[in-house]
């Protein structure tokens, strides 16, 4: 699928000039620069996303143990939106000219998931920390709206495109911090799998059996919120991923072994992300399809089969 | 003694037909560049029809009622010289600006688009009402103002509320001045609002010396030695839009004697391309107009991939967005300042003058 | 095993007290009240949930407040009425989450593990049932696995809150049966409360019973109370 994708585009590469993009980069090769910072970005940022989102969305079902959760469900990627908005939609010089977008949302997301994590601190029950991630999220979304009434029709649109979601906004140069924290991520998500396993039979039981639930929430959110924030800043927020293929790897693989879960999530989550973008490129010269709208179009039905099934 | 009386009728009947003749004629040359509006007189009376660019249709049309000519049933009716006008677009300000009747104006859309400083200033001492967007406030605004005439961009549908306020006595006049895609042919429409104000001499002047101007350029132009071959346009998402080869913006660099890279492609509005299209065929590219970013920082804070354009390297860029309302209010009816700036940009080898009137080189 | 001492129950206000219990291993106990009364408070007293609002609950001479997560989850476990719908759980899985205080980070299990759940299995009768899922089950099916899941966690102390709750005649009988037989034979303290009198006076089993007029705690020995006794003292 990798292949498939970054070959997706205006021309063909061939492996030498990859070989040379990489190693020893002339930035006045056209096809050179259009491999490292247009194609590889957009397959690393594809990997990242798809597998970051899928295994949050992974985490926060079994949190709150139900399949319907997503890794919006604490409102983490709305400090994304909102700060996205700051710096797309208002005069603030502060936002328009010393950070981009990307800078501006990064820091939404920081804040944001400070402030989520500071509450997971104190809330006992799930459904209070559930009622603040809405809340949250429903208060930036107010927010935006005032924003939103304030702007010109320019502005609206180009906030209205950064919500279709996007790989290409990200640059080769962007790569270490992101695999910084992605990895940092995925340190942590191993010491959850034994948690995230007991979890399954509900916090009580898990509690009673000398997990130290406080402390595992804590964990999940925390990880959840790296990924989806730095995915979210990246890529603007990307529909359904994090919905529907954790799903489908419980279905595929039909258990609750987490060590498969997270496994399967991550490569399905990949997939299902690159595929979708390989779509919006191999459509380009019909139709300029946003990211979001296929992995919508795609992930919507498969989730609605899935409230059936559940409710069968 | 009845001699005297049949030379007196024939003087009178000759000279009358001589007048008559010379409305006339005004209808043969009154609009030469815009599409999508004619002035018609037929005898003593006015007529103002407004087309729309989709339909080529005529959209609406308007009896110019001056004093003392008799009502019209059968089509809207303006009286004319108005007294009052709600000018809802930039444009139509800087053309009102040319015809010293900024203080016909009653109404304006956006306090933030506004660069004209008395407009600004009436603005705050509540002289002149801005109405934000089109909602329902608005045109609460617009009664209470009294105006006689609105001006808005159309865009092939109604003023909102527009019968009540045909009812109230205001007139709503959709302006397609921003679809016209020759320079001059957006300039012609001050010419409407010389009509309207009872200042049509003066209009056709004002646009006659504009246009005399503007040809000199383009023929200045092409004199140059070289044509520096130029891309244009910006990044929104994912997508670049680029003027396209039929656009007003082509046919500007057109004049310039410019070597525009999309200049084959079909289309009056923009060309939407992926941004390694755009770099692909523009990498080498001389020159870049019009990036929709005020500095470089500002650029590559939206797109640090811009780095890769030679055009960035060199700093062959050029941009009029840190003067964008004053730009937005003035180049309309000032097609020959925009046509100099590029000529004094790309053609250092002509004698033109030596100062920019809109576009800025880029800086850091 | 477990010394209860001038214990105020209760979760905001004290619903009863508890002047001196002791309860020992080997033994079944089943707590009778009526509803509201304090039952439930009791139980999550028990397994830590809940703090008594006077006095401590001591454990193998530990005071239980002061006891980790980790170490109540070796004393204790607790089964419910009802388990919680899981898809694709299979019961051999469920029954080895019993193991989780004793694996290591990454929840690897041991041949010793493997061993006891397979043990636990046996003890319940239910190894024939071991690859089908947790949801595919019957209800007693489900409450005998959730019981081999308690026994898999090798606790001196089981409770358990009317595990008969949902079940017909015959597996009442027969989970009843099983609970003594633990008690009795792998030497644990079993405490389960109980709405079901009839088959509970049938067994040997001492009684536990909230007092509602006077609001105390009191315990009987087998045989001792006849129904009239029991319903007129708790209802």
């Amino acid at each position: 699928m990798a292949i498939l994708h970054i070959t997706e585009g205006q021309f063909d590469l061939d492996l030498n000039l990859m070989k040379k993009a990489l190693f020893s980069f002339d930035s006045t090769d056209t096809y050179q620069v259009i491999f490292r910072d247009f194609r590889l970005p957009r397959l690393f940022m594809g990997i990242i996303a798809g597998s970051g989102l899928a295994i949050s969305g992974l985490l926060m079902q079994t949190l709150f143990n139900n399949p319907l959760a997503g890794p919006y469900i604490l409102g983490i990627n709305s400090g994304a939106s909102l700060f996205a908005a700051f710096s797309i939609m208002t005069g603030v010089s502060f936002f328009t000219s010393q950070f981009g977008t990307i800078a501006s949302s990064l820091l939404g997301a920081f804040i944001f998931g400070i402030i989520i994590l500071s509450f997971s601190l104190f809330v006992r029950s799930r459904i209070s920390l559930l009622l603040i991630g809405v809340m949250l999220g429903s208060f930036s979304g107010a927010l935006i709206t005032v924003i939103q009434s304030m702007s010109n029709a320019f502005q609206l649109k180009k906030f209205t495109i950064w919500t279709m979601g996007s790989l290409q906004q990200v640059s080769f140069s962007d790569f270490p911090m992101i695999i910084l924290f992605y990895f940092i991520a995925l340190f942590l998500l191993v010491f959850t799998i034994k948690p995230l396993n007991t979890l399954v039979i509900g916090e009580e039981a898990a509690g009673l059996l000398g997990i130290p639930v406080k402390l595992v929430r804590i964990i999940l959110i925390f990880i959840t919120a790296i990924l989806t924030g730095l995915i979210t800043a990246y890529c603007g927020p990307i529909a359904f991923v994090g919905l529907a293929v954790p799903n489908l790897v419980k279905l595929l693989f039909k258990t609750q072994n987490h060590s498969t879960l997270i496994l399967g999530s991550f490569v399905f989550g990949i997939l299902f992300m690159l595929f979708s973008d390989w779509l919006v490129q191999f459509l380009w010269s019909e139709i300029h399809l946003p990211l979001n709208a296929i992995t919508s179009l795609i992930g919507a039905p498969f989730v609605i089969l899935l409230i059936l099934r559940k409710l069968a | 003694m009845k001699f005297s009386y049949v030379f007196l009728f024939i003087f009178l009947f000759t000279s009358c037909k001589s007048i008559i003749k010379k409305e006339l004629t005004v209808k043969g040359e009154a609009i030469k560049y815009a599409t999508n509006f004619k002035i018609e007189k037929k005898g003593l009376f006015t007529f103002l029809k407004i087309i729309n660019p989709e339909t080529k249709q005529i959209e609406i049309e308007y009896f110019l009622k001056k004093v003392g000519q008799p009502n019209r049933e059968d089509m809207a009716t303006i009286k004319v010289p108005i007294k009052s006008i709600a000018a809802l677009s930039s444009t139509h300000i800087g053309m009102l600006n040319k015809l010293n009747s900024l203080d016909n104006i009653l109404v304006i859309s956006d306090t933030n688009y506004i660069s004209n400083k008395s407009i600004k200033g009436k603005c705050r001492s509540g002289h002149i009402k801005s109405i934000g967007g089109e909602g329902i406030e608005s045109v609460e605004e617009i009664i209470y103002s009294k105006v006689n005439v609105v001006c808005y961009s159309g865009f092939g549908k109604p003023f909102p509320h527009q019968d009540k306020l045909k009812r109230l006595g205001i007139n709503c006049i959709p302006n397609y001045d921003w679809r016209e895609y020759h320079p001059l042919g957006k300039a012609e429409w001050i010419k409407l609002f010389g009509v309207l104000l009872g200042k049509e001499k003066e209009a056709f002047e004002y646009f006659e010396q504009v246009e005399k101007a503007y040809n000199n350029l383009v023929e200045l132009a092409k004199g140059s030695i070289s044509s520096p071959t130029v891309f244009s346009g910006s990044l929104l998402g994912d997508i670049w839009y680029a003027p396209a080869g039929e656009s007003f913006n082509a046919k500007l660099y057109e004049d310039a004697h410019l070597n525009y890279i999309y200049k084959d492609s079909k289309g009056t509005g923009s060309l939407s391309k992926s941004f390694e299209e755009v770099l692909l065929e523009n990498q080498n590219t001389e020159y870049w107009l019009n990036p929709n970013a005020v500095s470089f920082s500002n650029l590559l804070n939206i797109q640090p991939k811009m780095t890769y354009f030679k055009a960035v390297k060199n700093k062959k860029v050029y941009d009029y967005s840190s003067q964008m309302n004053f730009f937005w209010e003035n180049s309309a009816i000032e097609p020959q300042k925009v046509l100099s700036d590029l000529i004094t940009i790309f053609h250092p080898d002509l004698k033109s003058v030596d100062r920019l009137y809109f576009y800025q080189q880029l800086k850091d | 095993m477990i010394q209860l001492q001038n214990i105020d129950i209760g979760f905001h206000e004290k619903l009863f007290e508890i002047e001196n219990l002791s309860l020992e291993k080997g033994s079944v106990y089943v707590l009778i009240g009526a509803n509201g009364k304090g039952k439930t408070t009791l139980l999550k007293t028990l397994i830590g949930e809940v703090k008594p609002l006077k006095g401590d609950v001591i454990i193998n001479k530990k005071r239980l407040k002061e006891m980790s997560r980790l170490d109540k989850s070796k004393y204790l476990s607790f089964v419910g009425s009802k388990q919680q719908d899981v898809d694709f759980l299979k019961v051999n899985e469920y029954v080895s989450l019993g193991r989780v205080p004793y694996t290591n980070l990454l929840g690897s299990k041991t041949l010793n593990d493997t061993e006891k759940v397979k043990v636990a299995l046996d003890t319940l009768g239910i190894t024939h049932l071991q690859d089908k899922f947790t949801n595919e089950l019957s209800d007693g099916e489900k409450q005998l696995a959730a019981i081999a899941k308690a026994i898999a966690q090798e606790t001196d102390i089981i409770i358990l809150d009317e595990p008969t709750a949902f079940l017909d005649y015959a597996n009442r009988v027969l989970v009843l049966n099983l609970l003594k037989e633990i008690a009795v034979s792998l030497n644990k303290v079993v405490l389960f409360s109980s709405h079901d009198i009839d088959t509970v006076l049938e067994q040997e089993v001492k009684l536990l019973i909230i007092d509602k007029a006077n609001k105390k705690l009191k315990s009987f020995i087998p045989n001792l109370l006849s129904k009239e006794d029991v319903i007129r003292m708790a209802f």
